[in-house]
């Protein structure tokens, strides 16, 4: 049988992600999650589409490797594919989904310290992953070099608030919901992430 | 002197791999349809049983074995028509009659 696609009638927008996602972006993730949830595969892409990059960098920034934030980015998409009946409650798609990716981060960073392999302090210095360099301009290429050495001496909870609040410009509430934290929490890990950066960095505020 | 921004300026954080998007549309796709051929019925039983007839001769030994003991008669056990009951003294010893004399405890300047 041919699934039906569904469009949930669409309720308010939440504000706090309206800063950096367009109403019209977060209503094309809401029609997508509708029509998957009515069991269109379909609709996978539109959504891998509009955040796959955003999930990739989180997980990229939390555990510092590549690898591991490809695996992040299969593991929320196929839970988006069998959580199906969950989707028509999602109010946020954008939170939504980096909230899963957040677990599932948390999640493998778990069982690397069970199995004992490498600990959560050294995996940011093998294969870094935080930040894209241009070659073809060598005074951003040393900065990005810095950068991302600085960014593998914060502790991931630091690196993850900062990439929530700086790259995705989200607010506080909405860094401290993702990461499941009060917005106190988040707003001080942004904090005092940067403060750290700055230091390591040797720059000064202004 | 920079702002929280300026830091990264002109920098971008990394982006997915191309061929990640094929990848993990594939994954999600295969997921999905397993998801469909599988009802939640499925999952609950166990289909990991390669003999499915020790899974129901299991269940057929356990109703049987119920029904015995439901209704097997029971064996009555007698119980004697009187009970003895043993009487209990302290230690034989007779009441001292003094022990219990009241006293009668008059306050001064009563009459």
């Amino acid at each position: 049988m041919e699934p039906t696609p569904v469009i949930e009638p669409l309720r308010a927008l939440p504000s706090f992600s309206k800063r950096t996602m367009p109403k019209r972006s977060q209503l094309e993730a809401l029609v997508a999650l509708a029509n998957l949830a009515a069991g269109d595969a379909s609709a996978l892409e539109p959504l891998y589409d509009l955040f796959a990059k955003d999930l990739y960098g989180l997980a990229a920034w939390r555990s510092g490797s590549a690898e591991e934030a490809a695996d992040v980015v299969q593991e929320v998409f196929v839970r988006l594919a069998l959580q199906r009946d969950r989707l028509l409650e999602v109010r946020d798609p954008r939170a939504y989904v980096l909230t899963m990716g957040h677990r599932i981060t948390l999640d493998q960073a778990r069982k690397k310290l069970r199995r004992r392999t490498v600990s959560l302090e050294e995996s940011p210095a093998l294969d870094l992953a935080y930040l894209e360099t241009d070659t073809s301009d060598a005074e951003r290429t040393v900065d990005a070099a810095r950068a991302e050495r600085a960014l593998s001496r914060l502790p991931a909870v630091q690196r993850e608030a900062i990439y929530l609040h700086i790259f995705l410009e989200m607010t506080f509430a909405a860094v401290g919901r993702v990461t499941r934290v009060s917005t106190f929490t988040a707003a001080t890990r942004v904090r005092l992430g940067l403060r750290r950066l700055r230091r390591l960095l040797g720059v000064e505020r202004r | 002197m920079k702002k929280n921004h300026e830091l990264f300026a002109g920098l971008r954080t990394a982006s997915p791999p191309d061929d990640l998007r094929d990848r993990v549309l594939d994954a999600a796709r295969r997921s999905a349809e397993e998801r469909t051929t599988v009802d939640r019925h499925e999952i609950r039983r166990p289909v990991g049983i390669h003999h499915p007839w020790v899974w129901r001769a299991a269940v057929l030994v356990l109703l049987l074995g119920h029904v015995l003991v439901s209704f097997w008669p029971k064996p009555r056990t007698e119980l004697p028509e009187t009970l003895a009951v043993r009487q209990m003294r302290s230690a034989e010893q007779p009441e001292a009659p003094e022990a219990v004399a009241l006293v009668r405890v008059v306050p001064l300047g009563f009459p």
